[in-house]
């Protein structure tokens, strides 16, 4: 653990913190799409699914589906 | 005798309250295992006896359990009569009230230091376990924000910073989920759901839930191929990471920190952020996903 900054850490996940909402929802939908089949099947079996973006992971789930 | 009151008193006043320290913000963060100088923790016992002391001692006439006054005559009679067997012969009864006194005085003194400890250590506690949100509550005072970094990092494990959402803003949003590769070359996924420091500071042990193992030879395989192919071949389909993993059945995993080779930290958060309804293209493709997994679960009834 010699190695690791925490001032780097705390600057990394500040940094991560704001995302261009444009471009992850840009993302997530070109995720969704290109992997719709994938994704209803982990969410029928699993209850949710994570959906990587260059902004961060998103994770969907079953309910989201409902609710929002 | 005198000595053994002497240690007692210090050991009450000056031992106790750094180990009720340690014990209350264990509830809230994991300490950082670091053996400083004799100077600096006797430096460091001494402002969590001190403070809380000066403290308790300032307001020892006020609200309940008020501290008995008189204590310098009544500790110099104690202290005189276990020193002397001559002056404690002399007059008894004395010793015996001034004792009394002596001891309230001290209990007093000692529940309202505690307490004070306790306070303090659960205002420190929750301003650590929470110092993401109290972060960026001060982005306008960076001098304040600075002053808690130097406060509150030193003293608590790197691990934990890294592994719990301690130093994330928004908490309720964000979950930490972790990719750990084993010296073995096993990756794993999953949720951090506890974890151990071992007494010099390494991670001793981690427990995930929702736990995944990839299938990285076929996934090598796959892909040496693909990258062997897509030359010749266009409509190679490059693979998908997300189809190589396997979940671990179980409700918890266990991992020897020994065998950990390397961890990834990732910070998720959920699609409502994105707020869906606000974009329409986002909006029908979760329709169009809410359909599908409402077609597979039909047919799932149909064929069982």
């Amino acid at each position: 653990m010699g190695g690791l900054q925490i001032e780097n850490m705390l600057n990394r996940m500040e940094a991560g913190a704001f995302f261009n909402q444009e471009q992850a929802r840009r993302e997530v939908v070109d995720y969704l799409k290109s992997h719709m089949s994938d994704v209803a099947v982990e969410l029928e079996k699993r209850g949710e699914t994570v959906i990587p973006t260059s902004s961060g992971s998103f994770r969907l789930t079953k309910e989201d589906l409902v609710t929002l | 005798m005198l000595t053994l009151l002497v240690t007692v008193l210090a050991t009450a006043y000056f031992v106790v309250p750094e180990l009720l320290t340690r014990f209350v913000v264990s509830f809230y963060f994991v300490r950082k295992a670091r053996t400083g100088t004799r100077s600096e923790e006797i430096l460091r016992a001494s402002f969590w006896a001190i403070v809380p002391l000066l403290a308790a001692w300032s307001t020892r006439d006020l609200g309940w359990l008020k501290a008995p006054t008189g204590i310098a005559h009544h500790s110099q009679v104690v202290f005189s009569a276990l020193y002397s067997d001559k002056l404690f012969e002399q007059n008894p009864p004395a010793f015996y009230d001034s004792f009394h006194v002596f001891a309230i005085f001290n209990a007093v003194l000692l529940l309202r230091t505690y307490l004070i400890v306790i306070v303090a250590a659960i205002v420190f506690g929750w301003i650590a376990k929470s110092l993401g949100a109290v972060r960026a509550r001060l982005k306008n005072w960076p001098k304040t924000a600075n002053l808690l970094h130097w406060l509150f990092m030193p003293r608590i494990s790197e691990w934990h910073i890294a592994l719990s959402p301690m130093l994330l803003n928004s908490q309720d949003q964000l979950t930490v989920r972790i990719d750990v590769m084993l010296k073995t070359g096993i990756l794993y996924r999953g949720t951090v759901f506890e974890k151990r420091i071992s007494a010099n500071g390494d991670l001793a042990t981690l427990i995930l839930s929702d736990t995944e193992r990839m299938i990285r030879d076929e996934y090598t395989r796959d892909r040496t191929a693909y990258e062997a192919s897509k030359s010749t071949n266009p409509a190679a389909i490059k693979p998908d990471t997300e189809a190589y993993w396997r979940k671990i059945p179980g409700e918890i995993f266990l991992i020897n920190g020994s065998e950990i080779a390397t961890v990834n930290v990732r910070h998720v958060r959920p699609v409502g952020v994105l707020k869906p309804r606000e974009d329409v293209e986002l909006n029908e493709t979760l329709l169009a996903i809410r359909a599908l997994v409402n077609t597979i679960v039909e047919q799932r009834d149909v064929s069982n």
